[in-house]
């Protein structure tokens, strides 16, 4: 399903406008949150309002908060009937059929586009079965940069090495992991793409010539199965976390290569999250910031830590 | 003159009873069909997950023309946002029948499959009190009205004679 047939018809217009658009933040009864090209605003009737000094809205119960009402006047609110709807909208009306994803607190819909949930949760054994009232929808857009993985692909290839993209959110791993696959697709080496939540293939809709992708997968559950019956020389997943270390060491003991990566600021952080066993079967590190801008690259490093390329001021 | 209005006031009792019986075997005819229906829904549940759509589409081209444009008319529904409840409005059905499918096709796709499968479960287990009686009402009334029009249609046309 495509989001933009889920927005209602004004939000549709005023979103399908805006060029470079990365995350929509929708919630119940409150301003829409709009982050183009990093940067994030208000959404009114005329269109993307950046943040600033002068038209950070007050909440409700500050008492100056009339000196924001023109701003406040202008911005686009969502309601409640409207987020369900969306959320209907983008289970093709079949909730059944998306379970699992919203147990695991996303949709992933066409384009690469990832909706991410938040709201009254229904647990059960010690897990998010479901949603009773959603308050929160996050859209994020993928977007795609070619050749923005010129700069890291010599460290990683010849031989092609166990990599780990870490960076904080929305610094453009997956966009970099995307990119990297796609430099090396085509040069007859078999690729599984682990997709879960359909972002590096961008919901199975962005072409790698010769690559085998599991959509919609579990990591652990694709990785296992690929190694059991496509026989793949490299698997790309993303954001893998220190509970995907036994499939990960049974892939690499297989002689599979892994490019992966994971939410952390830095080597020290990224150790720490993986834990030693998991973080010592990768022999290259890409850092990426925001520093310069989306997908800046702060830095690759081998497996003992030393710089192997380091950004320009 | 008098053959030609005895032959019309045959033709019109006779067609009379003949849709009267009509009417009857299209309401079996849609409870059954919504029957076998909801038996793929379960089972589209367990395996394929088929989304609602495409799954009332699929069994839509294969159907009679009487549960086809049932599903018809849900898909409609479901394009326009399937916002409010489902509305059955067929004139061969009854009243309980029309409220059993509205509330059915209505909770469709709005739940997670255990819930779906078991709503759907009761749901066929009601139906088929209803496709019982009506094919009970068929196999009794069905050809009696049919015959009843056919004679009436006759009896007026020889008395117009």
């Amino acid at each position: 399903m495509n989001i933009y047939n889920c927005l209602p018809a004004s939000l549709k217009t005023l979103v399908s406008n805006l060029q470079g658009i990365n995350e929509l933040r929708l919630r119940a009864g409150q301003p829409i949150v709009a982050i183009v090209k990093g940067e994030a605003g208000f959404l009114t009737d005329k269109g993307f309002l950046q943040y600033n000094s002068q038209n950070i809205l007050q909440s409700n119960s500050t008492p100056d908060r009339n000196n924001n009402k023109l701003i406040r006047q202008e911005v686009i609110t969502i309601s409640q009937q409207a987020l369900d709807n969306i959320l209907f909208c983008a289970c093709e009306q079949s909730i059944y059929a998306y379970e699992e994803q919203i147990s695991n607190g996303y949709i992933a819909l066409e384009n690469g586009v990832r909706l991410g949930l938040c709201g009254e949760t229904t647990f059960f054994d010690g897990e998010i079965r479901g949603y009773k009232k959603i308050t929160s929808l996050n859209v994020r857009f993928a977007n795609h940069i070619d050749c923005c993985s010129k700069k890291v692909m010599p460290f990683v290839v010849k031989p092609l090495r166990n990599t780990l993209v870490i960076s904080p959110p929305f610094c453009g791993k997956t966009t970099l992991l995307r990119d990297m696959t796609l430099q090396i697709a085509g040069s007859g080496i078999n690729i599984l793409i682990a997709d879960e939540r359909a972002e590096i293939t961008m919901g199975g809709n962005f072409y790698i010539l010769g690559c085998d992708v599991m959509l919609n997968c579990g990591k652990n559950a694709a990785i296992l199965q690929g190694i059991r019956s496509l026989s793949p020389q490299l698997i790309v997943t993303d954001e893998v976390f220190a509970s995907d270390v036994e499939s990960i060491s049974l892939a690499t003991q297989s002689g599979v290569c892994f490019f992966a990566s994971l939410h952390a600021e830095n080597l020290q952080q990224a150790k720490g999250r993986l834990g030693e066993k998991l973080f010592c079967l990768f022999e290259r590190f890409i850092v990426l910031s925001n520093r310069n801008g989306v997908g800046t690259i702060e830095g690759v490093f081998d497996e003992k830590g030393n710089i192997l390329f380091e950004a320009k001021e | 003159m008098n053959i030609i209005a005895g032959i019309i006031f045959a033709a019109v009792c006779t067609y009379v009873g003949i849709a009267l019986r009509e009417q009857m075997r299209h309401r079996t005819q849609l409870l059954s069909g919504v029957q076998i229906f909801a038996a793929s829904f379960v089972s589209n549940l367990s395996f394929l997950q088929l989304h609602l759509k495409q799954f009332v589409e699929t069994q839509a081209n294969n159907n009679t023309a009487v549960v086809k444009r049932l599903l018809k008319d849900f898909c409609t529904y479901l394009d326009s946002g399937a916002e409010g409840a489902f509305e059955v409005d067929y004139v061969f059905l009854e009243s309980s029948d029309k409220q059993i499918l509205g509330q059915f096709f209505t909770f469709l796709g709005k739940g997670n499959s255990v819930g779906q499968m078991q709503q759907t479960k009761e749901f066929s287990a009601l139906l088929k009190s209803h496709l019982d009686t009506a094919t009970q009402i068929l196999n009794t009334k069905g050809n009696l009205y049919a015959k009843l029009g056919m004679a009436v249609g006759l009896v007026l046309g020889i008395v117009v004679l």
